[in-house]
């Protein structure tokens, strides 16, 4: 399996999506999953996503998002307020591990 | 990261707005951020709200973008009654948040672990509780010193 690019935008591409971004990182290391991690703002989610090309799309502003068609988008909320946030890794590992 | 000035332990406001209206005037006070900081962040607020239904007491954590910061640095209010806020994502969703964190987030890097740190602490219901039930900054303080060492200054 080849390395997975992961996308994470939030409202100002600073916090939020820095701090999801530091629990991917981590995680994807404790499960083992090549993955490499990019932050953005939700106004260059669009273009960012398809220049970079990622495999999955987590946002911090919500699924209503305007992606290119096929990106998988995950609402990555859960994984700040830990509410859910089992489901959404779930689903985020799901996302990368199919082939 | 840490500034104890800006700890500030049993307060009540009418809304949320008045309550970012505190804070902001606060870090400005305090020359973190620049006069811009406590419009910028409401009118985000507005757009992209930033509630968040932690456990056991949810939170808010209103932030902007970089350009109306100096200096990395957060002011946390910890509320005597919840107030509503929208729920990050979903604007639909309100959040009763007892604890009040504004960031005030440089483009600068050094800002990583300080982000990682507070999320961990964000995630651990029983700091969070302890926080909400705080009676003094110094409280607070220690809390969050023992919790990371990113926060000390």
């Amino acid at each position: 399996m080849g390395k997975k690019k992961v996308l994470i935008c939030c409202a100002n591409g600073v916090a939020t999506s820095t701090m999801v971004s530091m629990k991917c990182k981590n995680k994807f290391k404790e499960l083992g999953i090549l993955a490499e991690v990019v932050t953005c703002t939700s106004l260059e989610v669009k273009g960012k996503a398809k220049s970079y090309k990622p495999d999955l799309i987590i946002s911090n502003v919500g699924t209503n998002i305007i992606v290119p068609e096929g990106i998988p988008v995950i609402y990555g909320v859960n994984l700040l307020s830990g509410r859910g946030a089992e489901e959404t890794w779930a689903e985020i590992v799901e996302k990368l591990t199919i082939p | 990261m840490l500034d104890k000035d800006l700890i500030i332990t049993q307060l009540s406001f009418a809304s949320a707005e008045e309550a970012i209206r505190f804070g902001g005037k606060l870090l400005f006070e305090r020359g973190y951020v620049k006069e811009c900081y406590i419009e910028s962040v409401l009118e985000r607020e507005r757009i992209f709200p930033t509630g968040l239904p932690t456990e056991p007491v949810s939170i808010a954590i209103p932030h902007t973008n970089s350009d109306c910061v100096i200096k990395s640095s957060m002011c946390m209010m910890v509320l005597d009654e919840p107030l509503k806020f929208s729920q990050m994502g979903d604007a639909d969703i309100p959040v009763m948040a007892k604890i009040i964190i504004m960031l005030a987030v440089s483009s600068a890097e050094g800002h990583l672990e300080f982000l990682s740190n507070l999320l961990t602490i964000l995630s651990e219901k029983t700091l969070l509780e302890r926080i909400s039930h705080a009676h003094s900054k110094d409280e607070i303080y220690e809390l969050m010193l023992a919790s990371g060492e990113c926060f000390k200054i």
